[in-house]
């Protein structure tokens, strides 16, 4: 398009898209104007566009971006003074002060009043001063920090990059306003940077000292997949403490969660250690956390050795001390020894989640990435949440793809290795593995695990599981067994905890029976009515998420705690409705009946049942109740006509034979069920809500929709006539179009319908002037055809009354032929026959005198 | 005070005909006014502003009274004008040969009353597209380069009661492929069309009567669109942003304490608009956008804020409606504007650019 244009074309159209890039701008809609100078650039390079560019993109912190382009208005326009600022702006931000004072000093030599350089510089000096003076300071601290655990170091190397954003923040917000094309205020702009200043400093500093670090923390997020294990092994192996910060903090990604958790102090455990053992430990963890690992590996080995002595079952503190070792080794280098005594801790408790991943991570440095990738699954089975195996098993899956090609899964040794854990289960059922943790859970540790939780719970809930899923149909049927171990286990534990002591929350599994789990917990600390109304709200999330028999277990255990609580048989029936069970759910709407005799949808749900039961006559009954209750209640409504409609269906088909029947039974009851979610999803309830979303994730539903027989479109066409005639009162409108959308239908009925919704002096108001020959003709016609006449020759009268009062009336009979009018007035004249009162036989006699005359 | 815009009337002068219509040729100092004489044929007139006064260039009278106009769909090298006229003829005139059209097409049943046009004179990407809004219900999408057949026709479904559409505007052209039309219609409604997926992409009812929409730039990623009614009013859309249920963010502001008939963006600065009125004022506004554009209703999902509208000048020229308004797209605040009383204006608005 660009290319056929002549060069005015050209120049024109770059300027407008420069133009709009500016429109763009001043809405501080600075992406959409950095496209458009873009744009204007593509079709015409000028220095402007560049510079504008520039700005917009020192707006959006693009740094470089901004830099490159004010080197390019430099290099067309050496002088221009608004791309040097730009310049010396994109430079601060991107630290290199000697290069932005540089700027700022040409600045000033051709304009030194600027206000805005002059700030600006006085600024970037000040910077450097105070980080100088703060280097000297610094420097010892930094030795210090690199001597500390990796664990702080981490935490704490995160915690500064939420401040350096910070900083960045203020100063685009700052660089904004000295820089700004419309020459804003520049008392106000000093003001800004005033205030900004002193923090800015502060943190410049701090921003300056870690470089190094500022470079991986932006790389945080991708780290941990860039990083290739030998990469990390090879940090690994370096000892601790002499490395550069950067190296540390790479570990700190890689490792991240199972370094912090080692050196938290530990709570004891239930069964309590002896206090030797406790001190060494919690020596260990304070040298752990100081970086000194060779020291807490001693430590740790000493409580080992102790605690092996004693006589008691110290299984699971046994298995912490050993997988604390192996923390430290692992930091140390000591990848074997770190195997070991994960294998050690495991065989003590199995599926403890932190030794699985610690041998994960090992593996994965050993580049045994099968074993890494089954390890991390294993962590993924307890714990679908943690990000670390979420991260590891995708790095696995990516060596293992490279290295063995699509069918890599093929060569899994999971099989082997999952067994055992299982078997082991089985073994030892009352260890939780997760509460094996617990003696040591720290502040960082449970930060750092909920965090991510709270993040991206779509994440942990829904995508995790489906991969699983995805997995186990490719014939992996030990990790089916393993997922259902895990449940098992999830029982067991719960069990477990029920018998011993309170402990400290611990991540839940998304997966089918945790959430009882966590629950049960909840159980114990909370108030039996608050924890009715957790398992409740479980419940509903999870028949939100369409998982029926885990929500049916928490209504179950709702109606434990309290079983004179309508809601939870009420909210059972329905998950019972859902998973085709209509006895059940039919029992837990006779119990909701029981208790409140006013619960609409225990009726529709128990309407539902017995639909699906084919009790159609007692499916009535109910939406016949339901509605005497709420009259209003469309879905009960269209329910009840299809309830009707089947009972008649099953009456005929009785006659002709049960054969078709239980088809069209199964696929009405399909139907029904789709049904539901119209109704559902009007009520505000929360409660209701979930059902609606629930049916949603239904894959059932949308397949019933084009199957929909011709009865279903009359019946579409009917359901929209009784809308247009409830709001037809309301709007002429509404009435007009529902009128003129029956027009291709010769159904009578539907006519009636609609004319019967309106009364008959509420005619010429809702028609208006929008009545016409045709229109008269068509009612009289419906009016007579459908037995009106003879049924209700009042109304009729009324009707045929009514129209001669419309607007325009007199204009209007001219339209009608006279075939019409002796139709009119035989009508009339079958009215005279009836027997009525409202009108005289000289009512009607004027009325054909309107018509005629 | 005086750092606020001025609005002068720099010519004015007085007619035989009825005016609907008025544009700037662009890339001159010339404009096109297109009217209705008393015996009901077209007039077409071509002015040029020179030392102080208009100077009329060009006249013909055509057979059918021509109701609006637009140089929107074509090159900058012709400047070609499109017209729709009383009869629903739509046609495309060579000012330098106004005797035959160059192009014509029976578009509808009944009078054209609004036309768009985009794809030309640099503005909007892809093709040169005009759209045509008629009293007979249907708004049409026409390609100068495809003779007699509309590319898209948007119009009420058999059973359906057809509504006057009163006006019609291009908008989102901003790639080759994204293209929107809205109408609005004397009932109220607005429709937005998505002319890439060819769906309804939006609807509304403002109540009264729609009598002008234009969006603020045709060529962007739709930003905002101004629509104003009858009764006094006009509303403002936040286009950027739609939620699912609740559709665009909007404002609403009274203006004229007459009909609006028109809502004209500046070239030069898409958050200032002139709307016209029926007791033939003109009123400048100035929107501004809300600290946040965006917001996440209860459920998460994002919704548009609207901002506000200022009013920065508001003047009375004629007793009767200004019915026809355009701004130079060369000249910042250079305007001209027809109304009932036969008059024909050419405007200066001061200090737009010190907004």
């Amino acid at each position: 398009m660009v290319t056929n244009m002549s060069d005015e074309e050209k120049s024109r159209k770059a300027e407008r898209e420069k133009d709009k890039g500016n429109e763009a701008f001043k809405a501080n809609d600075y992406l959409e104007a950095e496209v458009y100078y873009t744009r204007s650039i593509s079709i015409v390079p000028s220095a402007a566009a560049y510079n504008n560019r520039a700005l917009a993109k020192l707006r959006l912190e693009k740094w470089q971006d901004a830099v490159d382009d004010t080197n390019v208005v430099l290099e067309m326009e050496p002088g221009n003074l608004k791309a040097l600022l730009r310049r010396a702006m994109g430079r601060k931000g991107l630290g290199q002060r000697e290069e932005a004072i540089a700027d700022l000093t040409i600045v000033l030599e051709q304009e030194p009043h600027n206000p805005k350089a002059k700030a600006m510089l006085k600024e970037v000096q000040d910077q450097k001063a105070t980080e100088k003076s703060e280097e000297a300071k610094k420097s010892e601290e930094l030795l210090k920090n690199i001597q500390e655990t990796t664990s702080t170091e981490g935490s704490k190397g995160k915690g500064r990059r939420m401040v350096i954003e910070e900083v960045d923040g203020v100063m685009d917000v700052e660089g904004g306003d000295t820089e700004s094309e419309e020459e804003a205020d520049d008392a106000q702009d000093e003001g800004n940077e005033d205030t900004s200043k002193p923090a800015e400093n502060l943190q410049e500093e701090k921003k300056v000292e870690e470089t190094s670090a500022e470079a991986i923390t932006e790389t945080t997020t991708t780290a941990a997949e860039q990083t290739s294990s030998k990469e990390a092994q090879e940090e690994t192996k370096n000892p601790e403490g002499t490395e550069k910060p950067s190296s540390t903090e790479e570990t700190a990604v890689t490792n991240g969660e199972e370094n912090v958790a080692p050196p938290a102090p530990a709570p004891s455990p239930p069964p309590p250690l002896p206090d030797g053992v406790v001190q060494l430990k919690d020596a260990g963890n304070a040298l752990y956390q100081q970086g000194q690992y060779a020291a807490a590996m001693k430590k740790y080995t000493q409580a080992i050795t102790d605690l092996e002595k004693e006589e008691a079952d110290h299984s699971q503190g046994l298995s912490t001390l050993y997988s604390n070792r192996a923390a430290s080794k692992n930091k140390v280098g000591d990848v074997k020894g770190c195997l070991d005594d994960c294998d050690h801790a495991l065989q003590l408790q199995p599926h403890s989640w932190k030794p699985l991943l610690r041998r994960a991570t090992a593996y994965e440095h050993l580049e045994k990435f099968r074993q890494a990738y089954v390890d991390y699954k294993h962590v993924l089975n307890i714990d679908p949440a943690n990000i670390q195996a979420q991260q590891g098993s995708h790095r696995s899956a990516q060596m293992l793809k490279d290295l063995d090609g699509p069918d890599w899964r093929s060569k899994l040794p999971s099989i082997p290795t999952y067994s055992p854990h299982s078997a082991n289960r089985t073994v030892s059922p009352a260890t939780p593995p997760p509460t094996n943790q617990k003696p040591e859970p720290s502040k960082p540790v449970a930060n750092e695990i909920k965090a991510p939780e709270a993040k991206q719970p779509l994440v942990n809930g829904v995508k995790e599981p489906s991969a699983q899923e995805g997995k186990a149909s490719k014939s992996n049927k030990e990790k089916e067994n393993a997922e259902k171990s895990t449940s098992k286990k999830a029982e067991s534990s719960k069990k477990a905890q029920e018998t011993k002591k309170e402990k400290v929350e611990e991540k839940k599994e998304d997966k089918k029976k945790t959430p009882t789990k966590s629950e049960k917990k909840q159980a114990k600390s909370t108030s039996p009515r608050d924890t009715f109304l957790h398992f409740k709200e479980k419940g509903n999330t999870l028949v939100k998420k369409g998982h029926f028999g885990p929500a049916t277990q928490c209504y179950n255990k709702c109606i434990e705690l309290s079983p004179d609580q309508a809601v939870a048989y009420c909210n059972r029936a329905l998950c019972h409705l859902k998973m085709t069970r209509p006895t059940e759910a039919e029992a837990d709407c006779n119990k909701t009946l029981e208790l409140d005799d006013k619960n609409i949808k225990a009726y529709f749900r128990r309407a539902q049942a017995r639909k699906m039961l084919k009790r159609y006559s007692e499916a009535a009954k109910d939406l016949t109740e339901l509605l005497k209750l709420d009259p209003k209640n469309k879905a009960a409504k269209t329910e009840l006509d299809d309830v009707k409609e089947l009972w008649r269906k099953e009456l005929r088909s009785l006659q002709d034979g049960k054969d078709k029947d239980s088809g069209k039974a199964a696929k009405d009851a399909g139907k029904s069920r789709r049904r539901v979610v119209v109704e559902e999803g009007e009520d505000s309830d929360s409660e209701e809500e979930t059902t609606a979303e629930g049916i949603k994730g239904d894959p059932m539903a949308p397949k019933e929709g084009p199957k929909a027989t011709s009865p279903s479109t009359k019946r579409k066409l009917k359901a929209k006539v009784e809308e247009a005639s409830r709001q037809a009162k309301s709007s002429p409108y509404l009435f007009m179009t529902a009128w003129s959308a029956l027009k291709n239908s010769d159904d009578n009925e539907l006519y009636l319908g609609l004319l019967k919704s309106i009364a008959p002096e509420e005619l010429p108001k809702v028609v208006s002037n929008k009545m016409d020959a045709e229109m008269i003709n068509k009612i009289v016609h419906v009016l007579k055809e459908e037995d009106v006449v003879n049924r209700e020759p009042a109304l009729v009268y009324q009707y045929v009354y009514y129209i001669t009062k419309v607007n325009r009336f007199n204009m209007l009979k001219t339209f009608l032929s006279a075939k019409d009018k002796n139709y009119i007035c035989s009508t009339l004249n079958c009215l005279l026959n009836q027997p009525c009162t409202e009108y005289t036989k000289d009512d009607i006699t004027a009325l054909k005198k309107a018509f005629v005359f | 005070m005086v750092d606020k815009p001025q609005i002068i009337a720099h010519v004015e002068k007085s007619l035989n005909y009825t005016l609907f219509d008025c544009k700037w040729i662009p890339c001159s100092a010339k404009f096109v006014v297109l009217g209705n004489h008393a015996r009901g044929t077209g007039a077409l007139q071509i002015y040029e502003v020179s030392k102080g006064e208009v100077k009329l260039l060009k006249e013909r009278e055509k057979p059918k009274a021509f109701k609006c106009g637009t140089f929107g769909a074509a090159s900058l090298q012709q400047r070609n004008l499109a017209t729709g006229d009383f009869d629903g003829k739509l046609s495309i005139w060579d000012l330098e040969n106004v005797d035959t059209p160059v192009y014509h097409a029976p578009a509808h049943k009944e009078i054209i009353n609004c036309i768009d046009g985009v794809g030309g004179l640099g503005i909007g990407e892809g093709a040169p597209e005009l759209v045509t809004g008629s009293r007979d219900g249907s708004v049409k999408v026409w390609d100068p380069r495809q003779k007699d057949l509309p590319v898209a026709t948007m119009e009420p479904s058999e059973a359906e009661a057809r509504r006057d559409c009163w006006t019609v505007a291009f908008g989102n052209a901003y790639s080759p492929t994204e293209r929107c039309v809205c109408a609005g219609y004397d009932n109220g409604d607005i429709k937005l069309f998505d002319l890439r997926n060819m769906a309804l992409r939006w609807e509304t009812n403002v109540k009264n009567g729609v009598c002008s929409v234009e969006f603020d730039r045709k060529d962007i990623d739709m930003n905002k669109m101004v629509a104003t009614t009858l009764e006094s009013k006009f509303h403002v859309f936040d286009m950027r942003t739609q939620h699912p249920t609740k559709g665009f963010a909007s404002l609403s502001e009274k203006a004229h304490k007459s009909t609006v008939w028109l809502a004209r963006h500046l070239p030069q600065n898409r958050d200032v608009f002139m709307t016209c009125g029926g007791s033939g004022t003109l009123n400048l506004w100035q929107y501004s956008y809300p600290d946040k554009r965006v917001k996440a209703d209860d459920k998460g999902v994002d919704m548009g804020v609207a901002g506000t509208v200022s009013l920065l000048q508001n003047v009375t020229l004629s007793t009767q409606p200004i019915a026809g308004f355009d701004w130079s797209p060369d000249k910042v605040g250079l305007c001209v504007c027809t109304a009932f009383d036969q008059c024909l204006r050419v405007l200066i608005v001061t200090k737009l650019n010190r907004l």
